[in-house]
């Protein structure tokens, strides 16, 4: 810190900021111990980023690298640091798996990142209950293989499941495989521990028992809070038997639009699978330039059914007969079980760039055909090669994660292929749907949705964290480093810029280097 | 003193070498690049369990090579490298540091079952270290110290153990021939601080009267914990030395007990011609059963079961990523022996399986991690009823008689301590002859 320039900033801003460092340092250190806090420059760079390809000039608007990185061990831990933060007006971000494309849980202001990541006990297993009580750092697929030994199936889990973290996807109220039979993350949890802002530890709701008597429902509060209302030390999710048996299924189709009808009407019938997918036959293209061994098809929708083996085999053949109706070809089990086997694994294709930038949005199953129209539009507008993608969360809420190719070391071509995510957005909502998550870029979209219940939100958020040092630059409210706020439009502006500047720049070539593969030969 | 000396007379060496890893470009860049940051592999990575650093992930130290091998961006050219670093917080990082954090990994390869965008992490980090090294940046001053003393006549191991001393165990009670068609090497481990095993694996060999001999006070390190660190200098010389002995023996096989060493040889063929077999013991033991050329009688105590198989990662999931099926053999002896009907797996098993944390070269480095490691496995053991742990690898067995101990020594009541014995194949194998 010795040699910096003196220009950069005002001496007096350096100052502060030595300061306040070694002290957060000393303070934090006498909490949680030396060995669970650093502040090493090495390890504050890997708690700036999440899937996301955050350019470097971003962080010229945001303070994106953190000041500290603390792993608590308990709630205790977490209440003190808290109520430190508090005292000292310095921002906290509680992280998870990371594993989100929002920026979530990369700071907008740096302060504290409370690394709950770290936090990956599984603590009670209940079986005569039906419940599962973990901290909030347990990886999905660990909890889910966890739980299947024991007989016991986690309802729904991330698309990201060895990536994401329980807590992760609370925060970002996840919707999942299986979401289409069990719900999304909101249905699954019982109760939550949570440290308010204030340094209070609290629990939501009842481990035993539905939530669902009158009170206000505190464990809804918290689903997508994004980190800004508190940090969840512990989660308790109901569980499930586990069923006698998943049969994946797999149809495939000579384009996609007869694949969203036949979803369509799949979902207009009493059959109830634990997860429906759609693939676009481009997003096998993909991977068959990475040598991968899979057929060329125009679409691809899979099936996965689970319960007792008999009552699948009659949705099965219900199944059959729709699927049929609209030109579907049944692809033999070994596919199918290959597409289980891949349903964790959709983003592949980002070797081929270097790069992917994934639009996530809603939309309702009734413009499925409609969205998936204007989603290859957009893809086809802005000259990118990618995939439209995406599964079923309930049956009329259909979720788009259509992904394209992008490079990452063309910095314009790169930052001008974020534009994907906008103008994906901006079509589900002419659908009558929604954007996915807001995260570091996209809060502007919250009004767009809520309207008038923006400004609740923010009475909830003032009533709670009155100082708003809880992941601040989040959902409410969205401003740069400099205290300069980014209002909604002006995000929009931008990003109209961008892929007004994608669609006159030259279209994305992929090009398989061959030293890429160099060591697999 | 000493030290202090030397580490001064390095320092100008140093200041000469300037370290560019912008220009002098990692292997496998692509891989780097091709990175998602999804975090899959946080969620199998054994280091990541135990220390909860995402600095100490594949993804983290992936993130890593990618800051220090990033050519300027746009912003560093226009508006100064200095500033911009200041004003992003991002910046130089401490080569020192990186490398600490890097070699904080016992390469069990466990991440590459799972990696989103399939990087050949078996082959990666070896190849990073190398690359490490290459460039100049020292790797953990123990892992020098073994490097030295593997290169010096009087070792010929990483442990500063004389080498006359290498055959003390079995020179006596074996008059073993100049030449044979088979020959055991034993390894350095195996030699030094397994010599239980040792005994067995002798005893196995003789009384299925194999042809076989040892490279006795000559052999040499196979040269697997240099390549783990990076330090291929002496590799080379290593595997002429060592393939000169073998042929000298006038050999058709080497077989060895040791994963370690059983993928050092085979990467003796990339630097030597060595077109002799080489085998796993498990393997050749298995293979006389098969032959009814080992007879097998004595029943395994019934006090010790039920057995807990453990796959090491060198022997099991690197060697399948290397084009061998190696999880067979061991389970096949397993089933053989007298008294054994059945035996228990870890619930994470063959590709899957979850190290002990004696690999990598890490337990020299970081000690205290790797024993966090173990013990996680012991306490799985302990709750899946096991009575014995069975390995197929001299650093698991260490490893986990390390890990039985240290779980005995945090329980003050003498009536709850652990009663599981630690054993290799080889090892049960002698006791039912």
């Amino acid at each position: 810190m010795d040699d910096l320039p003196k220009d950069a900033e005002s001496s007096n801003i350096k100052l502060k900021d030595q300061i306040v460092k070694s002290d957060i340092y000393k303070s934090l250190a006498e909490i949680v111990g030396e060995d669970r806090i650093s502040e090493s420059k090495l390890d504050r760079l890997l708690y700036s980023h999440d899937v996301a390809p955050l350019p470097k000039e971003l962080s010229l608007l945001f303070k994106i690298v953190p000041d500290i990185v603390v792993k608590p061990r308990n709630a205790e831990d977490v209440s003190k640091i808290m109520k430190y933060a508090v005292e000292n007006k310095i921002p906290v971000t509680p992280r998870g798996g990371a594993s989100w494309t929002f920026g979530g849980a990369v700071p907008a202001f740096g302060g504290i990142i409370l690394d709950m990541g770290s936090m990956q006990e599984i603590l009670e297993i209940n079986k005569e209950n039906l419940y599962v009580t973990v901290e909030p750092g347990v990886r999905w697929n660990n909890l889910y293989e966890n739980l299947l030994r024991k007989n016991l199936l986690v309802g729904a889990y991330p698309s990201s499941a060895p990536g994401a973290s329980v807590g992760g996807w609370v925060n970002t109220g996840g919707v999942g495989i299986g979401s289409y039979k069990y719900g999304g993350i909101n249905h699954l949890i019982r109760s939550l521990e949570v440290v308010l802002p204030d340094g209070k530890i609290i629990n939501t709701g009842c481990k035993n028992v539905l939530n669902n008597s009158s009170g206000y429902n505190l464990n809804d509060i918290f689903v997508g809070s994004e980190g800004t209302l508190g940090v969840i030390t512990k989660i308790t999710l109901k569980v499930f038997p586990a069923p006698e048996e998943i049969r994946p299924t797999s149809y495939s189709f000579p384009d996609l639009e007869r694949v969203g009808e036949a979803i369509l009407s799949l979902t207009r019938t009493n059959i109830n699978p634990l997860h429906i997918a759609f693939l676009d036959g481009s997003h096998f293209d993909l991977l068959r330039e990475l040598d991968k061994d899979v057929p060329s098809v125009g679409a691809v929708v899979n099936i996965f059914f689970s319960g007792d083996s008999r009552i699948i085999d009659i949705e099965e053949k219900k199944t059959d007969e729709i699927m049929k109706n609209f030109g579907g070809k049944k692809e033999n089990k070994e596919f199918a079980q290959h597409e289980w086997q891949e349903r964790l694994f959709e983003s592949k294709a980002r070797r081929l760039g270097p790069g992917l930038v994934v639009g996530e949005s809603f939309c309702p199953v009734s413009s499925i055909v409609d969205m998936i129209k204007r989603s290859q539009v957009v893809l086809k507008k802005l000259k990118m090669k990618g995939a439209v993608v995406g599964y079923i969360a309930d049956s009329n809420t259909a979720l788009f994660m259509s992904y394209a190719v992008t490079n990452e070391h063309k910095l314009v071509k790169n930052m001008a292929s974020m534009a994907l995510v906008k103008k994906l957005a901006d079509e589900s909502f002419k659908v009558g749907g929604r954007p996915g998550g807001f995260g570091l870029l996209f809060s502007g979209n919250l009004k767009k949705i809520h309207g008038k219940g923006v400004y609740v939100m923010d009475d909830v958020k003032t009533a709670i964290d009155p100082h708003y040092i809880m992941n601040p630059g989040k959902l409410i409210e969205n401003s740069t480093r400099f205290g300069i706020p980014l209002p909604g439009f002006a995000m929009s502006v931008g990003m109209n810029a961008m892929a007004i500047l994608k669609r006159i720049l030259p279209a994305d070539k992929i090009e398989v280097k061959d030293n890429a593969t160099e060591h697999k030969k | 003193m000493q030290q202090s000396i030397k580490n001064d007379e390095r320092k100008p060496k140093q200041k000469k070498q300037k370290i560019d890893l912008v220009k002098n470009k990692p292997p496998y860049l692509d891989d780097i690049y091709a990175c998602l940051q999804c975090g899959y592999c946080n969620s199998v990575c054994p280091v990541y369990r135990e220390t909860g650093w995402e600095s100490l992930t594949p993804r983290g130290k992936v993130f890593l090579l990618r800051h220090l091998t990033t050519k300027d961006s746009f912003f560093d050219k226009i508006l100064g490298k200095r500033i911009t670093d200041y004003l992003t917080g991002k910046g130089k990082i401490s080569l020192e540091e990186a490398m600490q954090k890097i070699f904080t990994c016992t390469l069990c390869s466990r991440c590459q079952t799972i990696c989103h965008v399939d990087i050949d992490f078996h082959q990666y980090w070896l190849e990073i270290r190398k690359w490490m090294v290459e460039n100049g940046i020292n790797p953990p001053q123990n892992s020098m110290e073994m490097y030295k003393s593997i290169d010096k006549k009087e070792f010929m191991n990483p442990f500063l153990e004389p080498a006359t001393k290498r055959d003390e165990w079995y020179r006596d009670d074996y008059q073993l021939p100049e030449k044979a068609d088979v020959v055991y090497f034993i390894g350095c481990v195996t030699s030094y601080n397994e010599y239980q095993l040792l005994l067995n694996t002798l005893k196995v060999f003789t009384s299925a009267e194999l042809d076989f001999t040892t490279l006795g006070i000559d052999e040499m390190c196979c040269g697997a914990v240099n390549t783990m660190t990076g330090q291929w200098g002496n590799f080379k010389k290593i595997a002429e030395y060592n393939v000169e002995q073998i042929k000298k023996r006038g050999a058709t096989k080497v077989v060895t007990g040791c994963p370690g060493c059983y993928r050092a040889l085979r990467k003796y063929r990339k630097f030597v011609k060595f077109d002799i077999k080489i085998l796993h013991t498990t393997e050749i033991v298995a293979d006389l059963i098969k032959n009814k050329k080992l007879v097998l009688t004595k029943e395994f105590k019934e006090k010790n079961l039920p057995i807990l198989y453990h796959d090491p990662c060198e022997l099991g999931r690197i060697i399948q990523y290397e084009g061998k099926n190696l999880f067979d053999a061991p389970r096949y002896i397993l089933k053989n022996i007298p008294g054994i009907n059945d035996f228990l797996e870890f619930s994470n098993n063959q590709m899957d399986s979850i190290c002990c944390g004696g690999g990598g070269g890490l337990k020299a480095f970081n000690y205290d991690l790797t024993t966090d490691m173990v013990l996680r496995k012991v306490d799985e053991a302990i709750e899946l009823g096991a009575k014995t742990i069975v390995s197929a690898c001299p650093n698991c067995k260490t490893q986990f008689s390390d890990g039985v101990k240290l779980k005995n020594e945090k329980i003050e009541n003498s009536e709850e301590k652990v009663k599981i014995k630690v054993m290799d194949v080889l090892d049960i194998v002698a006791k039912s002859i």
